[in-house]
């Protein structure tokens, strides 16, 4: 790539040490402008200021307090990714080995995807409560869709000579999914869990700041709710960091559960 | 036509069947209406707000908020888009700033948006542009990234200029992904709007759906929700609609080759 870039004669990027130097500098403008800004032209109570930010983050990991709030936040979501993985799966399985049931339900799954997830959480609240089992329900929807479409996407690409084969030897149902469809389905369901991964912590935290009464969801929600954004903002620094941690070692060690070279490619992590 | 026909069939009335149980369950006894409420109550429900018009303000409020945010997240996402992946240096300036920043699940916000800016109309569009913004500015990016290096060569060679590069082979190219983005982006925009207006806001089906959950009025969550479905559908369809208009070439069946991305 470099090399092509090279080759025509406007594209090619600075040196990799000014790539560095820019972004620096809009990274200590942007924290500047922020510390300045504070108490000058905007009130700190509104905006607090990074060096705020960033002792209360050195006390939060230095006296444990934000320990507990990551792991409430990272169990419901791992509780929740475990139950729509399963569901999932097992649905999607179901519907990709019927045709006619999935021509069927095709439209009514769709419909039933149309609608935003986040937007069941209101019934989420009268059928669980407040707590941490609707915050787990909210993530298993989250995840049990993308799970769903691509198991049934695997089902439907196995090959069907392989089946055929199988039949001919006289191999029964169960025989088949056993022995060929379940080998063939496990890298969409790996490519699943690397798009639902981050999908589960976006619902943690999403339903921990609706009825949440720990995480960091929960965290963000009542720091605002005392008016105090010091600790709001903290939270999203550890926020990002817990995101970024999953979506970069996904990129990275991902692939290679699926033996491939390259990243998979998703955009959906952060919105 | 004739399995066509069947099928649809087929598929009313198994919206029909589960009607049917969910009220006979509800008559019975073994679902408590206060839970799941009954069919004949959600739909009741929606005929008082439909007659009443109750429900025109609060569906205008959310189609408002969807509108604003969308547009400007798109014109500001596609246009940055260009801007930045146009010149390799900038491209790598922000790739890792654009990481972090999408690694931070952007509703998270909605509660400082509504502290910062109300609860009324601001902090909802501000919202659903930055989600829409990210997402139309990742596929454009993307878009650009494929165009190929060849063709670029090939005009410049014949004499085209920065211009006519761009209106003749990277906008073209770029259009699909544009388009993939903005699939993504509306029912992603509609996920933003639901939850600030659950969070905090004084009209809007969202706002709906929450008044009536917290008030343990299940029919009304439903109702709101079916609304809630209907725009989500419109909007999709719109897309579609738009999708084969922009792109006759490019047919994709939503769904059914499901690879990646998804409206959570």
């Amino acid at each position: 790539m470099s090399e092509i870039r090279a080759m025509g004669d406007v594209d090619v990027a600075a040196p990799k040490w000014r790539i560095r130097l820019y972004q620096g500098i809009i990274l200590s403008a942007t924290l500047g402008l922020w510390e300045f800004a504070s108490d000058r032209w905007i009130r700190e109570l509104w905006i607090s200021r990074p060096v705020l930010i960033g002792k209360q983050l050195i006390e939060w990991f230095g006296n444990g307090y934000i320990y507990p709030h990551i792991a409430a936040t990272i169990k419901v979501a791992s509780i929740g990714l475990g139950i729509g993985v399963v569901t999932g799966v097992v649905l999607g399985v179901i519907i990709g080995l019927y045709a006619r049931l999935s021509e069927l339900l095709s439209p009514l799954i769709s419909a039933a995807y149309t609608l935003p997830r986040v937007a069941l959480m209101p019934l989420l609240l009268v059928w669980f409560g407040f707590g941490a089992t609707p915050v787990v329900a909210l993530v298993v929807l989250m995840v049990f869709f993308v799970i769903f479409f691509n198991t049934r996407a695997g089902v439907e690409n196995v090959d069907q000579d392989l089946v055929n084969g199988m039949r001919v030897m006289g191999a029964s149902r169960s025989q088949i999914v056993k022995m060929v469809i379940f080998p063939s389905i496990v890298p969409f369901m790996i490519a699943a869990m690397m798009i639902a991964t981050p999908y589960a912590l976006i619902g943690a935290i999403v339903g921990e700041i609706f009825i949440g009464n720990r995480g960091l969801g929960f965290l963000i929600i009542s720091s605002l709710g005392s008016l105090d954004l010091t600790e709001t903002f903290a939270t999203c620094v550890v926020v990002t960091g817990l995101g970024l941690i999953t979506s970069v070692g996904i990129a990275r060690y991902g692939p290679r559960l699926l033996g491939q070279n390259e990243g998979i490619q998703d955009y959906g992590v952060g919105v | 036509m004739r399995p066509a026909v069947s099928l649809n069939i087929a598929r009313t009335s198994i919206i029909a069947t589960i009607i049917f149980i969910w009220e006979l369950a509800t008559r019975i006894g073994y679902l408590d209406p206060l839970y799941v409420s009954t069919p004949v109550k959600v739909g009741k429900r929606l005929w008082e707000w439909i007659s009443s018009g109750e429900i025109v303000s609060h569906l205008l409020t959310t189609l408002h908020e969807l509108g604003l945010g969308l547009l400007i997240g798109i014109l500001v996402g596609v246009f940055m888009a260009l801007l930045v992946g146009s010149n390799a240096t900038l491209t790598e300036v922000f790739r890792p700033i654009i990481t972090v920043a999408y690694s931070f699940p952007q509703l998270a916000l909605a509660p400082l948006y509504i502290l910062w800016f109300g609860v009324y109309l601001l902090p909802k569009v501000i919202l659903i542009s930055i989600v829409v913004f990210f997402l139309m500015f990742f596929n454009t990016f993307e878009g650009i990234k494929t165009v190929e290096r060849e063709l670029i060569d090939a005009m410049r060679v014949l004499g085209a200029r920065r211009r006519d590069l761009f209106r003749m082979v990277v906008l073209p190219a770029t259009a699909v992904y544009v388009v993939t983005g903005l699939r993504h982006a509306v029912p992603f925009a509609l996920r933003a709007a639901v939850f600030a207006e659950f969070i905090s806001s004084v009209r809007g089906l969202g706002f709906l759906a929450m008044v009536s959950g917290r008030a343990y009025d299940s029919a009304g969550v439903y109702a709101a929700l079916i609304c809630l479905l209907a725009v989500g559908v419109v909007l999709n369809a719109g897309v579609g609609a738009l999708e084969r208009a922009i792109l006759p070439w490019h047919r994709q069946e939503i769904g059914s080759r499901f690879k990646g991305i998804g409206n959570v």
